[in-house]
């Protein structure tokens, strides 16, 4: 048996995780890639991606974790196959989950959305809580580690984990209540 | 925005790539994983081909079975390593200082080849080490015929 101590997830544990969350993660696959690509692979590399990380499972919801996993392995697919020619024949129609997101600043309008978009993170940064904005700066602008803002901070890895997920929330909320939401950015484009 | 647009854009240009990017991209795949609902689901039910989890299965197992093995040799090298060092050390030590050595101060007798040291007579074999050993050494090998001839010897002579 494939133990790991420090978190409990063996490969008894991650086999049982790979049953009942497969339609889940598949889910998430068919959400971002089109649907040329096959969907199989992507979802075996995100398992196994998973699997390779597990030590890194800090608790909390495994199909959450899992899916964060397999929304990173499909948008690297994405980013690769962004480099290449693109195939006409492969052109879909169906409606994805986030614009902005995707959207690379090549056109003025896309740079000004992008710019838009950086001004409304700022303001819905600027209105959190000081130490939950400080935990969300040491994270994703100074690219810190877990462990590292749990020392700077006096709290634990757990801590910080679900502090950044608590202040994703609300800056979600922010940017939705400034319009910079998902929904807002598909009325401007169409 | 397409599906197409996502294909051919990346989230933010590589070189541009920030800490902004990145919380942006973390915010828009959190919204994506609550939107996750039962039609979605059923969707990605239907879709997926027989045979994915067993698939998915066998991977992760072989995966472990290479964990394992990583591990395995993670232990086994620093065993390897240490005992070459003990090797090494004792060389060092016989050739920077062999009065230090027993076996640096006893030349053992040449028997010539081991085939004439194993039909040497087991008396001079015995004379042959001990004229050659260091003083303090003790060896007794005497077969078990001349140790019970001794034995009556002495016993005869009590």
């Amino acid at each position: 048996m494939d133990r790991n101590p420090s978190n409990g997830v063996d490969t008894a544990l991650f086999t049982e995780w790979v049953r009942r969350y497969k339609n889940y993660v598949f889910a998430v696959i068919l959400k971002i890639l089109p649907p040329e690509v096959d969907a199989e692979d992507i979802a075996q590399e995100a398992f196994l991606k998973a699997y390779r990380a597990r030590e890194g499972y800090q608790g909390g919801n495994p199909a959450v974790w899992l899916g964060r996993i397999a929304a990173h392995t499909a948008i690297d697919v994405l980013r690769q196959r962004a480099d290449q020619p693109i195939d006409p024949d492969a052109i879909a129609t169906e409606e994805t989950i986030h614009p902005p997101l995707f959207a690379e600043s090549r056109t003025p309008e896309e740079i000004l959305l992008r710019s838009e978009r950086r001004e409304a993170l700022q303001t819905a940064l600027d209105g959190l809580p000081e130490e939950m904005r400080r935990t969300v700066e040491l994270y994703y602008l100074e690219d810190r580690s877990y462990r590292e803002i749990a020392a700077l901070q006096g709290i634990g890895e757990k801590a910080v984990e679900s502090r950044l997920y608590r202040a994703r929330k609300r800056l979600r909320e922010a940017i939705i209540d400034l319009g910079q939401g998902p929904d807002d950015e598909g009325r401007r484009s169409s | 925005m397409k599906m197409a647009d996502i294909a051919t854009k990346t989230p933010y240009p590589q070189a541009e790539k920030d800490g902004y990017a990145a919380l942006d991209e973390a915010l828009a795949i959190d919204a994506m994983l609550e939107s996750i609902g039962e039609d979605d689901l059923r969707r990605a039910q239907s879709l997926m081909p027989d045979g994915f989890e067993e698939r998915v299965l066998r991977a992760v197992a072989a995966e472990a079975v290479k964990g394992r093995k990583r591990e395995g040799v993670a232990v086994a090298f620093p065993k390897l390593l240490a005992s070459y060092m003990l090797v090494a050390c004792l060389l060092a030590a016989l050739y920077v200082a062999p009065d230090l050595v027993s076996l640096g101060r006893w030349k053992l007798p040449d028997f010539g080849t081991p085939v004439a040291a194993r039909k040497m007579p087991i008396e001079r074999f015995h004379d042959a080490i001990l004229e050659t050993a260091p003083r303090d050494f003790s060896f007794h090998i005497l077969p078990k015929e001349n140790a019970l001839q001794e034995k009556k010897d002495t016993g005869a002579t009590e």
